[in-house]
């Protein structure tokens, strides 16, 4: 009897000991699966000219519009811009879209306190999320050589 | 001594095949789901000016769209010399979409006398300068 109970008491520990771990191997493929999901729905590409990149030196600023070219909707107030490799601040110009679905536009202006003289050429990187996606929150980034004119 | 021992080791059995079915069944699922995000392509839409002419106040603009899939003319947008996008349907406003390799010819008026035109959508983007 005794053995027996043992016995009982020891399967079920290496039992609950298995089952735990397959559970946290589990849990990582689905988050692993669930974050390339929505990354592959997440996407944006530049509208604005790349040639015509109209900087203003007095404001330090410019503007660019990008489109939502993925299969979900994306947080506006979660855009990052690099131009030139340094971040610049991003607001929204307007208020329209409010809600950024596919295949619409949102034009953004950018500011920093970076110097670009005329004709250069340089890097625009633009990293866009998802709106809560469920479970997992896509990111898309893009980056295009653009002329500061 | 001998059965209870068989008893635990039929549990701790029961348990690793109950895994293996899971894990059978989570692997076929992600198999599914990697092949629909495969499956999840860009659009093909290749939008392409073709020319643009300014006759006095009103600009001339033929698109065509070289890629495999329609696009909504909502979601081509158009460029003067870096200005802000407007949509196509300013200069186009008969069909709601440009089919591939169909030619279309928009118009609408412009102030000044601009010298370069875009037009981008889905990603690829074309310019011309306007004669």
């Amino acid at each position: 009897m005794i053995m027996l109970v043992t016995s009982l008491i020891i399967a079920g520990v290496v039992s609950a000991v298995l089952i735990q771990a397959w559970g946290g191997v589990s849990s990582a493929l689905d988050d692993s699966t669930n974050q390339i999901e929505a990354n592959s729905k997440t996407e944006a590409t530049l509208i604005s000219d790349p040639m015509n990149i109209d900087w203003n030196p007095t404001t330090n600023q410019t503007m660019i519009t990008v489109q939502n070219t993925g299969e979900t909707t994306l947080n506006i107030t979660g855009t990052t811009v690099r131009l030139n490799g340094s971040f610049m601040n991003v607001t929204q110009r307007g208020v329209i879209p409010s809600v950024w679905i596919p295949g619409s536009v949102v034009n953004f202006t950018l500011q920093g306190n970076i110097l670009l003289p005329t004709n250069e050429e340089v890097f625009l990187n633009v990293i866009v999320q998802s709106d809560r996606y469920i479970p997992a929150r896509g990111v898309n980034s893009f980056t295009e050589v653009v002329r500061i004119v | 001594m001998g059965g209870s021992a068989s008893v635990g080791a039929l549990i701790v059995g029961t348990v690793l095949l109950s895994i293996f079915a899971n894990a059978m069944v989570i692997t076929l699922e992600n198999r599914q789901r990697f092949e629909e995000i495969d499956n999840n392509d860009s659009k093909d839409v290749e939008v392409r000016i073709v020319n643009a002419t300014l006759t006095s106040t009103t600009l001339f603009v033929n698109i065509t769209n070289d890629g495999s899939e329609p696009v909504l003319l909502s979601e081509v947008w158009i460029i003067l010399d870096g200005g802000d996008p407007q949509p196509f349907t300013d200069y186009f406003s008969s069909f709601d979409y440009l089919f591939p390799g169909e030619i279309i010819m928009g118009s609408d008026t412009v102030t000044g006398t601009p010298n370069r035109a875009f037009i981008s959508s889905y990603g690829h983007g074309s310019g011309a300068t306007i004669a």
